[in-house]
């Protein structure tokens, strides 16, 4: 982003610069912080430092039990997702399978309907098929939730590769497979990664939704987290939400890499 | 180059290929001999790029067979047929360099190592990119990638090369470079080459032999001379190179190779250059052929001058006959220093440099 920018535009840009600051980074500065506070409760500024928010993580089942289990649904979730979506992409992209746009915009859906309708509705469904708070029920949402970003980014990828390519492939000696292993899947990879980023920080991050469907039972990290804030807030919080804040970052920071490699 | 004797490298036989109710390519009867390079030229959907994926082995056959060195193909993967195919977007895969984009037909085909490296440079050196292998692609101008295509097509030593307008994404410039390089490629790796282009004056500059297509049908097929003096038809005389129509009036059956007609008030006798099928023909007349001022035994032409062109080694002078249409024509800038627009001239053409032609234009 080397854009020339002068007069009005210059200061918009820089006011907006300082708004980001002051309303995101600021707030999460103060959070990190305090998860170095070695106070019992909230207070800013600290009175003391330690790192005594990090030793009550590790050792409460409390906390723990549901970081395990955000993980846990957040790789299988966007693994699955991954697949299905690349699936779809193939399909959608380089057959004459019939049905092709309504496909797409049936994957689409997910993105179109507010996070609380879609909750409320299938609270009742779910009631229905006795999933409420079971893995494999909110295995099925996070999956549904992760396709649309699935699909565009790896259909954003597939459509930058030219068909070319695989047939080149083809009349140099390989075979359908290995053209398609060697090329298309090959070109594709960052955008696999990039989309299996994507779809586990959407599902490691879903509050709404799975507080609907699982607020006992299969109960996540950021549910965990929104039920414990109503009780008066734990300083644990602080701790957990900075390692959240730096695995993202961390994730962030691969994805930029990779598109940088592609 | 003497390919009397062996087998046709490749040999298509009523080829034919049918997308639903439309004929793309309708009965293809063809011979390319080994090292010959051999043009498809013409406008677009007249079926060129058809044929060349059903000899690849990207689009399968309606019906008639492709035969490489006298064996039957048709039913064959591409990566069984062993055809060298250039595309015209290059199609050179982004994520390996250039050295590992010509490895690649060697490395599918498990040759070791050594003598993967020892033929990508004896590959490089033939397109002149030597030291180029550790780059990428997009680090290469149009005109070296498409070198890079051809390196790769060639690494595997095909019996057959295909290029599908290869030089059609580059500018003009380097467009005429590259048409001596692939002519330089030819001759020194003695591939035979099978050439589609739309572009006519690319295929009379580096062909062997030219087969002009339209409308899924080859019209002629001969070296570029040939074409250009004995056009077969109205449709071929237009199409490759530019020609005068003069209309005329057949005399009677053709004996060989001339023919009487009567034309602009006058009876003549001149060379045909195809089948005649009635008695409404043409004459065509190639710009060059026309001359300013009568000679003894020419048939005249009187017209008006609608435009002069100063192409500094020639004149192209635009001249216009009621009943002719539009003439060009082709002169020595000396001889057209007094002419103007609007001036009325005479145009004279000796019978011999008219070719008679039938057919649809």
């Amino acid at each position: 982003m080397s854009r020339v920018l002068r007069g009005g535009g210059k200061i918009l840009y820089e006011g907006l610069l300082v708004l980001v600051v002051i309303f995101m980074v600021v707030p999460t500065v103060i959070v990190v912080l305090l998860s170095f506070s070695g106070d019992e409760f909230i207070r800013f500024p600290p009175q003391s430092w330690g790192s005594r928010q990090y030793e009550t993580l590790i050792g409460s089942d409390e906390w723990l039990t549901p970081l395990w289990r955000s993980l846990g649904l957040g790789v299988s979730s966007a693994l699955l997702a991954v697949i299905i979506g690349f699936s779809a992409v193939m399909a959608l992209y380089r057959t004459a399978a019939p049905g092709k746009e309504l496909l797409q915009f049936l994957g689409l859906g997910p993105l179109l309907a507010p996070s609380v309708a879609y909750a409320v509705a299938l609270y009742s469904l779910f009631a229905d098929l006795r999933l409420l708070g079971s893995f494999f029920g909110l295995l099925m949402v996070h999956i549904t939730m992760a396709l649309p970003f699935v699909l565009l980014i790896i259909g954003a990828a597939i459509s930058r590769v030219p068909r070319e390519l695989e047939l080149a492939a083809l009349s140099l000696g390989a075979s359908r497979t290995r053209a398609w292993r060697d090329i298309t899947l090959r070109l594709l990879l960052p955008a696999l990664l990039a989309s299996f980023i994507f779809a586990f920080i959407g599902s490691f991050d879903e509050a709404i939704v799975t507080s609907f469907l699982a607020s006992i039972g299969f109960v996540t990290l950021p549910v965990e987290i929104f039920s414990s804030v109503r009780f008066g807030v734990d300083p644990v919080i602080t701790a957990i939400a900075t390692l959240l804040t730096l695995a993202t970052a961390l994730l962030m920071v691969i994805y930029g890499m990779m598109r940088r490699r592609a | 180059m003497s390919h009397s004797a062996a087998r046709p490298a490749l040999q298509l036989r009523a080829l034919r290929k049918s997308f639903g109710a439309v004929t793309a390519v309708d009965g293809i009867d063809l011979a390319v001999q080994q090292g010959e390079f051999l043009t498809l030229l013409g406008p677009s959907g007249s079926g060129k790029t058809t044929i060349l994926k059903m000899i690849a082995g990207f689009e399968a056959p309606t019906s008639g067979a492709i035969e490489l060195a006298g064996r039957d193909v048709s039913q064959l993967s591409p990566a069984e047929r062993g055809i060298g195919v250039v595309f015209q977007q290059y199609a050179l895969f982004p994520h390996m360099t250039v050295g590992e984009n010509i490895a690649y037909p060697l490395k599918l085909r498990k040759l070791p190592v050594p003598e993967r490296t020892r033929r990508v440079d004896e590959m490089l050196r033939l397109v002149e990119l030597e030291g180029y292998d550790r780059r990428y692609p997009r680090e290469l101008s149009g005109g070296q990638q498409q070198r890079v295509a051809v390196a790769r097509a060639l690494a595997f030593q095909p019996a057959l090369l295909l290029m599908d307008e290869p030089l059609g994404a580059l500018d003009r410039a380097l467009r005429i470079g590259m048409q001596e390089e692939i002519r330089r490629i030819h001759r020194d790796s003695g591939a035979t080459i099978l050439y589609v282009t739309h572009d006519q004056e690319e295929a009379l500059t580096m062909s062997d032999r030219v087969a002009i297509m339209r409308e899924g049908q080859i019209r002629q097929v001969g070296p570029p001379r040939e074409l250009y003096e004995r056009p077969a038809d109205r449709f071929v005389a237009t199409f490759f190179g530019e020609c005068t129509l003069v209309p005329a009036e057949q005399l009677g059956p053709a004996s060989g190779d001339e023919v009487r007609v009567r034309t602009l008030g006058q009876e003549a006798t001149v060379r045909r250059g195809g089948e005649l099928p009635g008695r409404d023909i043409s004459l065509a007349i190639r710009p060059g052929r026309f001359r300013l001022h009568p000679a003894p035994g020419d048939l005249p032409l009187p017209a008006t001058i609608v435009d002069l062109l100063y192409l500094g080694d020639a004149v192209r002078i635009i001249g216009h006959h009621p009943e002719v249409g539009e003439i060009l024509a082709r002169a020595d800038p000396d001889d057209t220093r007094d002419l103007a627009i609007g001036q009325a001239v005479t145009f004279g053409f000796a019978p011999k440099d008219a070719v008679a032609v039938g057919g649809d234009r």
